[in-house]
């Protein structure tokens, strides 16, 4: 199938169908592929580069954690220094003071951003909390769209029965307000764990807030990955594939899904964003990264009570998540705007 | 329209059936270990629990513990554990701070919603529309808690304009208002920037149909054909997702502003049962809580139907 001149057999998919990208014609557009198209719009969104290279500077910087605890802060993301007494441009500071309110952002190599409660390194704290939080957040997208991908293409290829199914299931938990069911998933299973046959997943363990957050978010990639497969099905290609005899499995597969990809990467930067903020809304609540673990969640509940003495044990991890969140979701919008075709495309260059 | 009526509301109580044995399974079921342990307290001998087990009736098949506690959280007779007191009459006492805080928000994000949308929608590609695309998305990737408490930081602690926690009755209007102003705001910012969002898109598209051409044409003003063909047809989609959004924050972030403001509302109380693994009142609110989306949206379905013929013969959404 070679609709668009690449012999991909991939079309571009708009709302409410399926077609080819409205291009004008140019010397360079002549047999160029849509994502590469939708690349060349990308390259040229300033706007959606400069939110995304933000959101990778976070991860870079949260990656490095280790590097800076060791090297720049000279401690760990649980060390606790509650008695230390620190030199700073030559006045002597306790860490925690006798009244425990803890020091403030320093600025120097030490106790960057100051120290929380228990004397512990903030900014240490913070990228390590970084970590934990993006985490969280990547592993439980990819359950998140994994699970949708593969429910929506067998309700809208299979109809019938199959989508009855699926889809009052998926009705079923959408049901449920997203924070109440990750909040009630989350308290349950936070007290007692989890065991499907083999997976052990104790009470503590990240993968229980990973599992909750992927599981609630499932409907809201499901519907309309069903809805654009309830489209493609018809499809000229898709009838051409049947009738040479190809099996269900491989129609899904290699005819239907390489078109899905467009709408798959844009709700990955979506779900990317929603992931990581309800990840910071569970641990707030204490139902989802356990203590002493640090998130972005957890860092904000545990700054939550000194919020009037020390504003900055809170001002900071919201900072961060919000910048990353900010950056993943403007880039997520320039990917859409790119990947839609009938968004102007300024050929030649 | 009977038809359509009759299984729309066929599906519904089917769906609220399942949610309520789900919601059931979920406290009840899932966590491992028995509840008449934690029940019991920290030095009970077998006897207690076993007493403890009878008295809650844990020891029943699970069919029946379901169909107890359904009948007593829909007579209204449930206890909480942890301190024995009626759940649904404490609900009754905290609905009104829940309401105030979440029907406010949705004044405010409506309003802001639409200013904002319709400008960024008649400027589309301008300055403008970049600069209030760039706050929306601002709005959308802060949670409310976060903006909860710049706000708190900012207004309480730094200018000293509102206070920065409690809650303070109807009675007292002013006093009402000032209290609420910045939940209100914490609570409307995410869903300002989604409204904007839908609306700006929607106005574009509006814009460039033929419905407006036309009025235009036959020498309207601008601002008539703003309000009546314009806004008209862009409004839809707000208004249907309105509903939906004041059920689902009533059982979202709903909770997390009362617990970041201190306000006295089911959702404050909904995180004090978490605290405490008091699963009685924590099961009754979500149960309550999707109870809400699945209402709403089953209205929302039939007046969509209602409005639009195609709909109905289809049954699509």
């Amino acid at each position: 199938m070679t609709l668009d001149g690449t012999g991909t057999g991939r079309v571009p998919i708009y709302e409410g169908g399926v077609g080819l990208p409205v291009v004008p014609a140019g010397p360079y557009t002549a047999g160029v592929g849509p994502h590469r198209l939708a690349l060349r719009r990308l390259r040229h969104n300033y706007t959606a580069l400069f939110f995304g290279s933000l959101f990778l500077l976070v991860v870079v910087l949260c990656l490095l954690a280790p590097v800076y605890a060791r090297y720049i802060a000279h401690t760990g993301p649980n060390d606790q220094h509650i008695t230390e007494v620190l030199n700073i441009n030559g006045r002597s500071e306790d860490v925690v003071s006798v009244t425990g309110v803890p020091i403030g952002p320093t600025w120097h190599s030490r106790f960057f951003l100051g120290a929380d409660a228990d004397g512990r390194d903030l900014a240490v704290r913070l990228l390590y909390g970084g970590r934990t939080s993006l985490a969280i957040g990547a592993m439980a997208t990819a359950v998140t769209i994994v699970l949708a991908t593969i429910l929506g293409l067998v309700a809208g290829y299979y109809r019938g029965w199959a989508d009855s199914l699926i889809s009052r299931a998926l009705d079923i938990v959408w049901a449920y307000p997203v924070y109440l069911l990750a909040i009630a998933l989350g308290v349950s299973l936070a007290t007692g764990g989890i065991s499907i046959g083999p997976i052990q997943l104790t009470s503590g363990s990240i993968f229980v807030p990973t599992l909750v957050i992927g599981i609630v978010y499932v409907p809201y990639v499901a519907r309309p990955v069903r809805g654009e497969v309830l489209a493609l099905r018809e499809r000229d290609f898709v009838e051409a594939a049947r009738a040479l005899g190809t099996s269900n499995l491989r129609i899904m597969v290699s005819e239907i899904l390489p078109n899905l990809t467009s709408t798959i990467v844009v709700f990955v930067a979506l779900q990317l964003a929603h992931s990581i903020i309800l990840e910071a809304a569970l641990s707030f609540l204490g139902a989802g990264v356990q203590p002493p673990a640090a998130s972005w969640g957890t860092l904000l509940s545990a700054g939550a009570p000194l919020f009037t003495v020390a504003p900055y044990l809170t001002l900071a991890p919201a900072a961060l998540l919000v910048v990353a969140c900010l950056g993943v979701n403007i880039f997520g919008d320039g990917l859409r705007e790119a990947l839609d075709p009938r968004a102007t495309v300024r050929a030649g260059r | 329209m009977g038809r359509f009526l009759l299984r729309r509301l066929a599906s519904a109580a089917v769906v609220l059936f399942t949610v309520s044995v789900l919601t059931f399974l979920i406290f009840e079921v899932v966590p491992n270990g028995n509840p008449a342990l934690r029940l019991a307290g920290r030095t009970a001998t077998p006897a207690n629990i076993a007493a403890v087990e009878k008295a809650y009736g844990f020891n029943k098949p699970v069919y029946v513990q379901y169909l107890k506690t359904m009948e007593e959280v829909f007579t209204g007779r449930i206890v909480s554990y942890a301190q024995n007191l009626n759940v649904v009459s404490q609900l009754r006492q905290d609905l009104p701070v829940t309401a105030s805080l979440v029907l406010g928000a949705a004044v405010v994000w409506l309003v802001l919603g639409i200013v904002l949308g319709l400008t960024a929608g008649l400027h589309a590609g301008g300055p403008i529309d970049k600069t209030i695309t760039v706050l929306n998305f601002l709005g959308i990737s802060a949670p409310s808690f976060v903006i909860g408490y710049v706000l708190i930081y900012l207004l309480s602690f730094k200018l000293h304009v509102f206070p920065s926690s409690g809650y303070v009755g109807l009675s007292d209007p002013l006093g009402w208002a000032d209290h609420l102003v910045m939940p209100w705001f914490s609570l409307a910012i995410l869903y300002t920037g989604i409204y904007a969002q839908v609306l700006r898109a929607s106005v574009v598209d509006t814009l460039s149909e033929d419905h407006v051409r036309t009025a235009r044409a036959k020498g309207l003003s601008r601002r008539r054909v703003l309000v009546h063909h314009v806004l008209r047809t862009s409004l839809i989609p707000i208004v249907s997702l309105s509903g939906l959004d004041i059920a689902a924050v009533l059982g979202g972030s709903a909770i997390i502003i009362e617990v970041v403001f201190n306000l006295p509302g089911i959702g404050n109380y909904a995180s004090q049962a978490i605290g405490a693994l008091d699963v009685p009142p924590v099961l009754v609110i979500t149960l309550f809580g999707a109870f809400a989306v699945v209402i709403f949206s089953t209205i929302a379905d039939i007046l969509y139907a209602a409005l639009d013929p195609r709909i109905r013969a289809t049954g699509a959404r």
